[in-house]
């Protein structure tokens, strides 16, 4: 059994066929080792190729070139699917199709025994708050709803790995408050949860792993935390000192004033900047305090998505 | 298999449901009926018209039964529905297969209606009971949608949704035409659909009786040809790229 | 790979057996239907029968507009039929109708048009198709010998498709036979083609007859009195219709001037008053007899009764009997 729930070796997708193949492949040489018992947040801004990813677990579309496996057996695999939960980007079901029916015909596909198929679609429709609803006809659903009906289809073989793609889009404030805590309670029971989203703010609080895509890269992964780790530094100058911030200030990334007079500066790493505070510090003393600065996903990602512009820019031009 | 009865279960609600179904059956009835009404205007021949009048109308309700699915799946694959389908532990030959099973039995359903109802109709207007030769020909005509969803579930995989529906229609079409063929035997009931083994429509109103092995035969020839449809769509089904 | 292998064994088996069985099919549906080769190939999705109803409802409200058929339409009326009969090659009543419509412009077409009616094996039993076809050569080849032998052909298919045919069409057949011979007197050549008929079964048991003419005997009869009684002055066929009599009813009692038929008992023919030869009677008594034995005086009958003599050569036929007064009996003397 393998220790990775995902894994994907140079994993490559370029849509089209022959005369009509696209130029640039959707996703690049992908890897990426996804390990047991974390939630993981796949983050790209649109076209990223995240969705692209996504079906490519799930045996939705051939890979041009690369493998993927998941818990361990090819993606594709019959038997790991009934142990795997989708929920698609904008899901559509049968509109014809009561909400009961619908899953009962998902519990069928799932070969959940006929004793218990009721038993687990009431479970999951509770979970979901979606259990007035289920004898109405999906195609007079909402977003939302479906949404909701969804991620009921996605966990109603209480799957070890749920893979969820933009399951935070189209949902209220409070379903989506909702949904995390569906996510939550799913990571404490030993669910693997594989996600992605736009909403930055979300996964920074539920995710454990994160990656980012662009263009098809895989631009970094890992811990968040390790991720997220000191970048820089913020200067915190007391009130009076307006010297001391107008010299700084030329250098800091960020500044603004506090309620107190005093000033809050936010500097990047720099080692010889590191060198000229320290000393101003000891030549400040109280008037200074220097504290260590935690990047935030937004910043993180934007910058990451920045620096990845830029790379791609000068190999374009031969630099 | 009950994978392929779970797809099926949900053609055959999605047919079931449309009203203009029901709505096509009772105008089927009326038609049916009029041919009561034919009798000077065909110097008596009204009761081989009315004989023939349902043959044909069955024969239609079913080609629109089978058009259906050329619908049903183009419009899964683009708005996603299949997507979550494809993504539970289901193959795509059973996805392919369950359309098709779903739709033959819809098929032989309301072609079932029909025939019942043409049999009333027909002991009311000219108190006689239907002959095996008519009832046969029936039966013939509601086994031929096997072969047709076949038909159409193959088209539906390979060819653009626009044109599905008119391309299968036409490919039915001509399918009652390909005895001319029947000298060529891989050919002729192999690759092409021979769908005019189907059609004994004369014979309700000439014959006596049709070899009941013959019809078991062309349950067998059905199964044979959908075979070949649903593997060759199979194939190729396989490689496309979901939505 | 190991999928995609099965797929295609699948698809050639499925193939290869479906080839087989649809090969099987269509041999045993052209066993059902035999005039299937007959229909019209245009691809019509197989509603050839339910086109030829549309046609033939459209056929009748066309020749309802018309005052009648005539050269100037001829062509589009037999267009119509054959329309129909293409798609359906069984509609009896659009052969039937339609040759007749158009038999009168264009009789070979009409007869064309019956003649393929004839050789479809579904219509094996419909009597009327040859006998129209028939009916239209006799009345449109009147002095042409060929449409005629051509007629006589289709009459006889007519008696032959028919268990009780038709009197009528009979006699059609028996006439333009009689045109055939080419003689002056019809009724003799009529009485000489039922003679024909006679002699080749004579002798034969009734199963085995292989005559087509119904009631050969009875035909015989009328013929040879139809004869003598529009031509009694023809030697030939006196002579002709006495050694018919004398063949054919050899074991009948028969008057021998008129032809009719004569009860034991009789000494004069109830229909001319010839005098004829008694038969059936007592030899003893003269009692007409009612079996094997006289009823009045128990004479044992003969185990042969008394045959009409034979007619000789240059006999005159017996003249006609005067009829002889009952002598009245005397007046009982009044006591």
């Amino acid at each position: 059994m393998s220790e990775y729930v995902i894994s994907t070796e140079n994993l490559s997708k370029t849509y089209g066929f022959l005369f009509w193949k696209k130029e640039k492949p959707s996703l690049d040489k992908l890897t990426l080792k996804i390990p047991k018992g974390v939630v993981f947040g796949f983050l790209g801004p649109n076209g990223a190729g995240k969705t692209t990813t996504i079906k490519l677990f799930m045996d939705l579309i051939k890979p041009s070139s690369g493998t993927v496996s998941i818990l361990g057996k090819p993606a594709g695999d019959i038997e790991v699917k009934r142990k795997i939960g989708f929920l698609p980007d904008a899901p559509a079901f049968s509109q014809y199709l009561k909400a009961y029916e619908f899953l009962m015909i998902c519990a069928k596909l799932l070969r959940i025994p006929s004793s218990e198929r009721k038993k687990r679609i009431e479970e999951v429709l509770a979970k979901v708050k979606m259990t007035e609803y289920a004898k109405s006809k999906l195609g007079g659903f909402s977003r939302g709803m479906l949404q909701r009906i969804g991620i009921a289809q996605a966990m109603l073989n209480k799957p070890e790995i749920l893979i969820l793609d933009e399951p935070l889009t189209g949902l209220d404030p409070h379903g989506r408050q909702e949904l995390k805590d569906i996510i939550i309670a799913q990571k404490k029971a030993g669910t693997n949860v594989f996600f992605s989203s736009h909403i930055l703010s979300d996964v920074e609080t539920m995710c454990d792993q994160i990656g980012i895509l662009h263009r098809g890269k895989l631009l970094c992964h890992g811990e968040l935390n390790s991720l997220l780790s000191e970048k820089g530094c913020r200067v915190m100058i007391a009130a009076g000192k307006e010297d001391i911030a107008k010299e700084l200030m030329p250098d800091s990334i960020k500044s603004h004033k506090l309620n107190n007079g005093g000033w809050e500066l936010e500097f990047d790493e720099d080692e010889k900047f590191k060198e000229k505070l320290n000393l101003m510090k000891e030549k400040e003393g109280n008037f200074i305090t220097i504290m260590p600065s935690t990047e935030n996903l937004e910043t993180f990602f934007f910058r990451t998505i920045e620096n990845n512009i830029k790379t791609v820019n000068l190999n374009a031009e031969g630099i | 298999m009950n994978e392929i009865l779970a797809i099926a279960g949900g053609t055959w609600r999605r047919i079931l449901r449309m009203r203009a179904v029901y709505f096509l059956i009772l105008c089927v009835m009326v038609l049916i009926a009029s041919a009561i009404n034919y009798d000077v205007l065909s110097l008596d021949h009204h009761k081989d018209l009315m004989i023939d009048f349902s043959l044909v109308l069955n024969t239609l309700a079913v080609v629109l039964i089978v058009i259906s699915v050329t619908f049903e799946i183009p419009v899964e694959l683009r708005e996603g529905v299949a997507s979550t389908l494809l993504s539970k532990p289901l193959g795509r030959t059973h996805y392919l297969v369950g359309k098709a099973l779903g739709t033959s039995i819809t098929g032989l359903i309301i072609s079932a209606i029909i025939i019942a109802g043409f049999f009333i109709i027909f002991n009311f207007a000219f108190g006689e009971r239907i002959s095996m030769a008519m009832l046969q020909s029936h039966v013939l005509v509601a086994l031929s949608v096997i072969p047709m969803s076949a038909m159409a579930v193959f088209f539906s995989v390979i060819i653009p949704e626009m044109i599905t529906p008119i391309v299968t229609a036409i490919a039915i079409w001509f399918a009652f035409s390909t005895s001319a063929l029947a000298n060529v035997k891989i050919l002729y009931g192999g690759i092409l659909p021979a769908l005019d083994l189907y059609n004994f429509k004369s014979f309700a109103v000439y014959g006596e009786k049709i070899n009941w092995d013959y019809i078991g035969l062309s349950i067998l020839w059905g199964l044979a040809f959908s075979t070949f449809a649903l593997s060759l769509a199979s194939l190729i089904f396989r490689q496309k790229d979901i939505k | 790979m190991k999928s995609t292998l099965i797929h295609i064994v699948l698809i050639i088996a499925a193939i290869l057996i479906g080839g087989a069985i649809a090969g099987h099919m269509h041999e045993e549906q052209n066993k059902q239907m035999p005039y299937k080769s007959l229909e019209n190939t245009t691809p019509i999705g197989g509603f050839h029968k339910f086109a030829s109803d549309i046609d033939w409802m459209l056929v009748i409200q066309y020749m309802g507009g018309l005052k009648s058929v005539s050269k100037e339409n001829v062509d589009e009326v037999i267009k119509r039929f054959e329309k129909i009969v293409s798609y359906d090659p069984n509609f009896e009543s659009a052969y039937e109708i339609g040759a007749m419509s158009f038999s009168v412009e264009n009789p070979e077409k009409a007869v064309e048009f019956l003649e393929r009616a004839c050789n479809n094996p579904q219509l094996k039993n419909n009597w009327k198709l040859p006998f129209y076809a028939g009916f239209i050569l006799t009345h449109s080849g009147k002095d042409d010998p060929e449409k005629v032998k051509k007629a006589i052909g289709f009459y006889e298919m007519a008696i032959k498709r028919s268990p009780t045919p038709e009197m009528y069409v009979v006699n059609s057949y028996l006439r333009a036979r009689a045109k055939a011979m080419g003689l002056n007197n019809d009724k003799l050549a009529m009485l000489k083609i039922l003679f024909g008929e006679w002699k080749k079964n004579a002798g034969m048991r009734e199963i085995e007859t292989t005559s087509i003419i119904p009631d050969l005997n009875q035909k015989i009869l009328k013929a040879a009195q139809e004869a003598r009684r529009e031509y009694p002055d023809d030697k030939e066929l006196i002579e002709f219709s006495k050694k018919v009599m004398q063949e054919v009813f050899k074991d009948q009692h028969i008057c021998t001037y008129c032809l009719s038929i004569y009860a034991p008992g009789d000494k004069f023919c109830s229909c001319c008053g010839q005098s004829v030869q008694v038969f059936g009677t007592c030899q003893k008594c003269g009692t007409v007899l009612k079996a094997g034995f006289c009823h009045k005086c128990g004479t044992k009958a003969p185990a042969v009764l008394v045959q009409a003599p034979s007619v000789q050569e240059g006999m005159e036929p017996p003249p006609v009997a005067k009829k002889v007064a009952k002598p009245v009996p005397a007046k009982k003397a009044a006591k």
